[in-house]
């Protein structure tokens, strides 16, 4: 494939990941008016969710009995349960507490669960995928997982031994699907309307009968779904992945998200992906510009915070008189 | 009309918003089929009440009561879900989607898809105004049409008590006289009880059939609309 062709690929991939973050913080702040800011780390929670899970069940000799496509699909519902637990449990612990505080607090909170769960990951990821591999399946030499702080490589699950444009191609296919999924999802059923109608006029969705409790808990499973395949689709895309990478991938995502307008999602997939277009393309054609990739991206954020802070898609917010 | 049964019977009710009192020792019944009003000045606690109602303020002490069974605890869905309806223009509309899906999803409890759609076009009729606006954004109504897509959404859920919050609020005489008309059509042709919390002395009390006064967040009286004006309560300059 030609260069530009290679580049083309790299941005709409990185643009990839970062929408499916940058749609986690949408959903959040649509139901809530609130930053919560550890979708990154939940995401890499995802992702170490999966290579644990991946060592388990291939230690048990689960993963080579079954077709390999049944057992990525096993390995994406383990990961996506837990990280819907972790994102009720975000909600729980980080978010309803501060519900009558100003919207500081959630924010504060949510950072700090954010340093919580990479530090538990880097801490205690090892000892536990272990134990559990030699005590749940009982087996004496488990494959083990790298230990401590270090980078963990991700299993290669999609199109193993394949080309990498196989491999591409099914992570595209797969966040076009998801996000088919998710505008038929809130556009189409009862649930993802009360979820526009909370994130338009909160007020206005409880008078009409929409329980908000159950749809905010809800939008927290369904986030953290998304989040757990953002974070699978990251670490197949990087090949390795560290416990504190959900830093950085969360802030682009964040970063995304405000480009598109906070509360839209078409706004994070166009945000997403032009926040991976100048990224790669950035390190691609300046010279010595893998450098700076990060600095012009953000130079980009701070460009579009200054002169359409609402964001593409976002609408004007009026102060209320 | 008295000997009918109350709707809706609200029993010393006190709520707060943190440390600030907002209803002290409020009681006041409202009877099936009736037209009741509840008058006050900015800031006597007429939105609070409504919300008290609803379920959106919490009671600090007291009971509220409808169609005798105790809602003091249930949360806002489920109280919606039993019949009561708020149309509030005040709290304005669903901005960035159609008048026509704005009243989809404020019928919210309506699952029959054909009875719908039977609803729509009856409040399409009742509120014209909104027939040649249904693809329009919500966010782009004027304040009008905002009031009466306010009505229409509360309307087609045909509930056993309507609460409107200040429907003349901002409105040209013209339009106020057209909400007061439908006020009372909605009473008499669809039997909905209402209760109507408004600043239109003059209005409201025409179109009801009971009144009560509530200042700094206690009814200081009630009688039907003869008896306030009467009274003379309403010279007071506090209340005007």
């Amino acid at each position: 494939m030609s260069r530009f062709g290679n580049l083309l690929m790299s941005a709409i991939l990185c643009g990839c990941t970062y929408t499916l973050v940058a749609i986690g913080y949408c959903l959040f702040f649509g139901v809530l008016d609130v930053v919560v800011f550890c979708c990154g780390d939940i995401a890499i929670f995802g992702a170490f969710s999966i290579i644990g899970a991946f060592t388990i069940i291939w230690s048990a000799g689960v993963f080579q009995a079954v077709p390999t496509v049944v057992a990525v699909l096993i390995l994406l519902i383990v990961a996506s349960i837990l990280c819907a637990v972790l994102g009720l449990i975000t909600y729980r612990i980080s978010v309803k507490p501060f519900e009558k505080s100003s919207a500081l607090m959630p924010l504060l909170s949510t950072i700090a669960l954010g340093v919580v769960i990479k530090e538990v990951l880097g801490l205690i990821f090892q000892p536990v995928i272990n134990s559990m591999a030699t005590s749940v399946v009982r087996v004496d030499d488990p494959k083990t997982v790298v230990g401590g702080r270090n980078p963990q490589s991700m299993p290669q699950l999609i199109a193993a031994g394949g080309s990498t444009l196989t491999r591409n191609l099914i992570i595209i296919v797969v966040v076009a699907l998801i996000l088919l999924a998710l505008f038929f999802f809130l556009n189409k059923t009862k649930l993802g309307l009360s979820m526009q109608a909370i994130s338009q006029n909160k007020e206005l969705a409880l008078m009409t009968g929409v329980n908000v409790k159950s749809a905010i808990r809800w939008t927290f499973i369904i986030g953290g779904v998304l989040l757990a395949i953002g974070g699978f689709l990251l670490g197949n895309y990087q090949t390795i992945i560290r416990f504190d990478g959900g830093t950085m991938y969360g802030t682009k995502g964040f970063a995304a998200a405000v480009v598109g307008g906070l509360k839209s999602t078409w706004g994070a997939v166009i945000g997403g992906m032009l926040l991976g277009f100048v990224e790669v393309f950035t390190a691609g054609l300046v010279p010595g510009g893998t450098k700076f990739q990060n600095v012009i991206a953000f130079i980009v954020v701070i460009i579009f915070i200054v002169f359409k802070p609402e964001g593409i898609i976002g609408e004007k917010i009026a102060e209320k008189v | 009309m008295s000997e009918q049964t109350a709707l809706l019977e609200v029993n010393n009710l006190y709520t707060s918003y943190g440390r600030i009192p907002m209803l002290l020792d409020v009681s006041f019944r409202l009877r099936e089929g009736e037209i009741c009003t509840i008058l006050g000045a900015n800031g006597a606690g007429k939105t609070t009440l409504v919300k008290a109602i609803i379920g959106m303020v919490k009671a600090d002490q007291g009971t509220i009561q409808f169609q005798d069974e105790d809602i003091t605890s249930m949360p806002t869905h489920k109280r919606i879900e039993k019949g009561i309806q708020v149309a509030a223009a005040e709290v304005g509309t669903f901005p960035k989607m159609t008048v026509e899906k704005n009243l989809r999803l404020g019928a919210y409890n309506i699952k029959d898809q054909k009875l719908l759609s039977e609803r729509l076009e009856e409040a399409y009729e009742s509120f014209p105004v909104l027939k040649d606006r249904l693809q329009q954004k919500a966010g782009t109504l004027s304040g009008g049409e905002r009031t009466m897509l306010a009505l229409a959404r509360a309307y087609i859920n045909k509930p056993a008590l309507l609460i409107m919050d200040e429907p003349s609020l901002g409105l040209a005489p013209i339009v106020v006289d057209e909400v007061f008309r439908i006020v009372r059509r909605l009473n008499q042709e669809n039997d909905m009880s209402i209760m109507l919390v408004e600043q239109n002395v003059v209005k409201s009390l025409g179109v009801s059939d009971y009144g009560y006064i509530i200042q700094k967040g206690q009814i200081i009286f009630q009688g039907d609309p003869d008896q306030i004006h009467e009274s003379g309560i309403l010279d007071n300059p506090v209340m005007s």
